[in-house]
Parts: structure tokens; C-alpha cells; sequence
């Protein structure tokens, strides 16, 4: 189960690289060909491609390691440590619920794209290319919320790790 | 219908639901109970994001993260000191100047405060100023960078409200330049009355030589916003240039950095831009259920009954933008808030981009601010003193940050007259 866990946000943080990379490069790409006078057409649109994932699977690892922004006043307020895991809990819950309908409708969505081959303006690749990463990166928020949610709050690594 | 969905929102963040966890909820609630179509928050989410402009986020967040490991933040403090550190109060000013210059790259104020807190406040404490001014004068200048281009939180406002990127960063800047000033003066006067700070004679060879050693990190902002400002690059585009700048001075001049830090920073960069912009996706689809329900209009037939000036709209807004401020997170308060109140501001006489830049003025103050001010908590963590302690300390900090909100919005120049120069 450890390594399982262990392997899906290493292959998350994987994707976030290579994508934000690849952004880097693209705008380089777009700024020297445009000084140059042959500007590349595509490099808007695939960048906002990585982007899209980007996001996405930001959005997952975030869950994972619970860096989404909430107020913590209830669970500072709780001490005895069986009602403190019961509180941890409603956030992953509420987290997961969110996601899996998000997720259900991104499918259907994902499944039309396919369907009528929608493309994208410059590049013809399939639209779906852009809705992948939200169904990917919401199913994984489930899974992010939950770990996160189980294993509940480690207090002293939440200021270490202080976000923003 | 909007009041269902607040209703939810706020229970949720009650029960330590994240915030933007707590808003898309309430939407998928909110509309299974008025019988509408659950498909519309994929699709919402889906658009919202689909933007080239806000590529800048993750960009700016990585380039100033890298600034801060590739040693560019420590030479810029160090050549502030050198040029001021004679004068009287002179950490104080270094300590504005530096969070002013830098602070806005990272467009993140508790990043600021983790990083440069504990040098700024040591070495505060260590020239004579009582810990809690340095803390207190640490935690206001980091919401400087909510101010001063590029911040985050105006790139995000300015996409979600449909108004120029670029204009509404360089609209920041007088309101930034106004805090600035001020408090610098507040510090003068006080390090003067209570004789804070010893002074360092100046010493021209190590002015000399910490200039030196600066130079390529203050390129690192001068580069970028003189190339977003002049047109030669849009934001993103200065985003992606600040990447690849503050790498190469980092990895190349100072040698502080090399590939695995850029491996863990470009990580950390989307993460946390997934933090911000899932507000910003769910933000959009309430955004949806305000519409849906007129309550802009609402709203603005309500502020239309009781003022009829552009200012004294601003003012009353203002109260609004000070208590959720200091209740929420900053963006999250500024995504719910723009569709909202930017009609019936509109509708008042205030100009979009004096809206928004005095919306960010206000809701930057709750950043600093009890219960919830996320930099308040930082900087009371990393000066190891108690957050009450701080906040008495901060009490005229507090005042002066009113002040200028209320500066910019009697004064509309302030926010438009550079976004008439450099735009």
C-alpha cells in the first residue's frame, strides 16, 4: 500500500515537471522566434495544454500533502485525539465528494470529445487532451483527500511546510 | 439561491473543509436543490482555467522561489544595507525597501516571511530594535508583495474580472509606493524618538562591493517589469523570462543552485499554483449561481439606495473587503467578491481597475491580521514570539495600512496614473 502510494505522487510530481518545463521552454521559444520575426503559432496553445495539467495535478498533490488553504479553528480547538481523527476526516470526505462528481462529469465530457473528434484550432490534436488531466487530476484528489484524510494531520510538518 | 450556497460555504469552512473545497460544494449543492444541470461545474472548471494569462502564476511563484534559494533575495537585502544602514532606522528601511523590490517577484507574502524573516528580524534585533517592532515591521512589509507587481493575487483578480493583466500590476504600484513611503516615515520618526537602531558609518568599499555582488539579482526585476511594462513581452512571457534569468544568475553567477533544487522548486511551484487556482475554477462556477440569481444587481441597488459617490461606495465596500479579508484566504475572498460588488461599483462611478486595486489594498491588511491572517501566524513562528504580543506590536502598522487604503480610495490618481505612464 506504502509503495502504491508512494509511486502515484511520484509519478504526479513527474507530470508537474515535465510540464512546467516544458511551459518554460515554450515561452522561451515564443519570445526569441517573435524578436526574431517568425513567430511559432503553436507554442501558445500547446503551453496552455501543460498548463491545464499543470494545475490538475497540482490540484491532486495538494490534497495528498493538504496544503489546500482552510481554517484550521475547529481542529486547533479539539485536542482529545479520537474526535481530532474524526475531524480530519470530514474535510477528505467533503474533498472526495467534490471530485468524484467532478470527475463523473469530466468523463462524459471526455467521452463526447472523443466521440465527435473534436480538435484543437492550431494544433488538430483532440480536444480531450485538455479534459484527460481533469479527470486524471480529480480522481487523484480523491484518492489525496482520503490518504491524507486517514493519516490525518501532522502538526509540526503543516508549519514547516507553511504554503503561500 | 446565492444565500444557499453562502450558507454551505461557510458551514464547510467551519468544519475545516478547504476553502475551495467548501465553495464547489456549496455550487453542487446549490444547484441539485434549484433542479440545474451538476455538469455545469465540470464545465466551469474546465474554461476557467484554459487561459495563456494565467501561466504567469505558476511562473512567478517558481522565479521567486528560485530567488530565494539561488542567494538573489540575501545580496538584495545586503546592497539595501549598505545604502540606507547609515541613516537613522536604517534596518527598518532596508526591511521596506527589500520586501518592495523582491517581495514582489514571489508574489507570495508567507513565502517572504519564512524565507527573509528570520535574517531581516536577526539582524534588526541585533542593531537594537526591540524584537516586537522588527517583527511587527517584518509582517507589514510582507504584504507589500500583495501590492507591488507581479503579485499573484492582482494577476488572478485582474483574469477573473476580464480586465488588462498588465495595467492592473501597474496599477498596484502606487498604492504600493504609498505604503512604502509611509511606513518608512513612521519608522523614521519612531527609531528617531526611541533612539532604535545603531548606526553603521558608511563604509565605501563594502557599499562598493555588495552593490557589485547585487547587480545581476536586481536585474532579475528590473528585466521583467520594464519588459512587461514597455509591451516587448506580455506577463506570461515576463513570467517565463524571470524562470530562466533568475536560474541562470542563481545557477551560474552565485553557483547556489543547481538541478535538483530546480526539480524540487518547479514541484512545489505547481503545487501551490494548484492551490490557487482550484479557488480560482470553483470560484468561477459560484461566480455562475450569482449570476443565475441577479445578485450583482442586487447588490447594487442596495449600495445605489445608501450613497451616491464613487468614494463613499468605496468606503463601505471597503468595510466589506477588511472583514473578509481577515476571515478568508485573500484570493478566494478577492474571486467571490469581484462578481459581486465590481457591477455596482461600476454602476457607482468607480473605474474596474480602481476597484480591484483597492479591493487587493484592503484584503492584504487581513493578511496580517487576527483570526486568520496567514502572515501574522508565520511571522509570530518564525520571530518564536507570542501572536498577541505581535499584534500589539503591529497595532500602528495596522493604522498606517488603513490609512492609505482609504488614501487610494478617495484618490482614484493613485491607482490610474500609472497605468496611464506605464501602460
Amino acid at each position: 500500500m506504502k509503495t502504491i502510494d508512494r509511486w502515484i505522487w511520484r509519478l504526479v510530481d513527474a507530470v508537474l515537471l515535465i510540464a512546467i518545463t516544458g511551459m518554460i521552454g515554450l515561452i522561451a521559444l515564443q519570445v526569441v522566434s517573435r524578436l526574431w520575426g517568425s513567430s511559432v503559432p503553436w507554442t501558445e496553445e500547446l503551453s496552455r495544454f501543460l498548463f491545464i495539467w499543470t494545475i490538475w495535478f497540482g490540484v491532486a498533490a495538494s490534497f495528498r500533502t493538504g496544503q489546500h488553504p482552510a481554517v484550521t479553528l475547529l481542529s486547533d480547538l479539539v485536542t482529545d485525539p479520537a474526535s481530532r481523527r474524526v475531524i480530519d476526516l470530514i474535510p477528505a470526505v467533503a474533498a472526495a465528494a467534490l471530485f468524484t462528481i467532478v470527475a463523473y462529469y469530466g468523463w462524459s465530457l471526455l467521452a463526447q470529445q472523443i466521440r465527435f473528434g473534436e480538435t484543437s484550432p492550431i494544433l488538430r490534436v483532440g480536444m480531450w487532451l485538455a479534459t484527460l488531466p481533469l479527470v486524471l487530476g480529480s480522481a487523484l484528489a480523491v484518492i489525496g483527500a482520503l490518504i491524507h484524510g486517514v493519516q490525518g494531520s501532522d502538526y509540526s510538518h503543516a508549519i514547516k511546510e507553511t504554503r503561500k | 439561491m446565492s444565500l444557499m450556497l453562502l450558507l454551505c460555504f461557510a458551514i464547510l469552512a467551519a468544519l475545516g473543509v478547504p476553502l475551495a473545497v467548501a465553495l464547489g460544494l456549496g455550487t453542487v449543492i446549490t444547484l441539485q436543490i434549484y433542479g440545474l444541470p451538476l455538469s455545469m461545474i465540470t464545465q466551469t472548471l474546465a474554461t476557467s482555467i484554459n487561459s495563456f494569462l494565467l501561466i504567469a502564476v505558476p511562473l512567478f511563484i517558481l522565479a521567486g522561489q528560485i530567488m530565494e534559494r539561488g542567494g538573489l533575495s540575501e545580496r538584495i537585502f545586503d546592497a539595501a544595507e549598505a545604502m540606507v544602514g547609515r541613516f537613522r532606522g536604517g534596518l527598518g528601511h532596508v526591511n521596506i525597501a527589500s520586501s518592495f523590490v523582491f517581495g514582489g517577484i514571489s508574489g507570495s507574502s508567507v513565502a517572504d516571511i519564512a524565507s527573509l524573516g528570520p535574517i531581516t528580524i536577526k539582524s534588526m534585533t541585533s542593531r537594537g530594535y526591540p524584537l516586537p517592532y522588527a517583527a511587527a515591521l517584518t509582517l507589514i512589509t510582507a504584504t507589500l508583495a500583495t501590492l507591488v507587481p507581479p503579485s499573484i493575487l492582482i494577476i488572478v483578480a485582474a483574469a477573473a474580472a476580464g480586465q488588462s493583466v498588465g495595467a492592473a500590476l501597474a496599477g498596484g504600484l502606487g498604492p504600493g509606493i504609498l505604503l512604502a513611503v509611509s511606513l518608512a516615515v513612521y519608522n523614521y520618526v519612531v527609531s528617531r524618538q526611541r533612539g532604535y537602531g545603531t548606526v553603521v558609518p558608511f563604509d565605501r568599499a563594502r557599499f562598493a562591493r555588495s552593490i557589485l555582488r547585487a547587480l545581476p539579482s536586481v536585474g532579475a526585476p528590473v528585466i521583467i517589469l520594464t519588459g512587461m511594462f514597455s509591451g516587448i513581452v506580455t506577463p506570461t512571457e515576463g513570467a517565463g523570462l524571470a524562470v530562466i534569468y533568475t536560474l541562470l544568475v542563481g545557477g551560474i553567477v552565485h553557483r547556489e543552485i543547481g538541478w535538483r533544487d530546480f526539480i524540487e522548486l518547479a514541484i512545489k511551484a505547481g503545487q501551490l499554483a494548484g492551490t490557487v487556482l482550484l479557488i480560482l475554477m470553483v470560484a468561477s462556477a459560484a461566480t455562475f449561481i450569482f449570476t443565475v440569481d441577479l445578485l450583482p444587481q442586487k447588490a447594487s441597488g442596495l449600495l445605489s439606495l445608501i450613497s451616491g459617490s464613487p468614494f463613499v461606495t468605496l468606503l463601505m465596500m471597503g468595510v466589506i473587503f477588511l472583514i473578509v479579508g481577515m476571515l478568508m484566504d485573500i484570493v478566494a475572498a478577492a474571486l467571490m467578491l469581484i462578481p459581486v460588488l465590481m457591477p455596482a461599483a461600476v454602476a457607482a462611478g468607480v473605474d474596474p481597475m480602481h476597484f480591484l486595486i483597492f479591493m487587493v489594498t484592503c484584503l492584504a491588511i487581513g493578511l496580517a491580521t487576527p483570526p486568520v491572517g496567514t502572515c501574522l501566524f508565520a511571522t509570530a513562528y518564525v520571530a518564536k514570539i507570542p501572536t498577541e504580543r505581535l499584534v500589539v506590536a503591529s497595532l500602528p502598522f495596522y493604522a498606517i495600512n488603513l490609512a492609505a487604503a482609504v488614501m487610494v480610495a478617495a484618490f482614484p490618481q493613485i491607482v490610474m496614473w500609472p497605468i496611464a505612464l506605464l501602460t
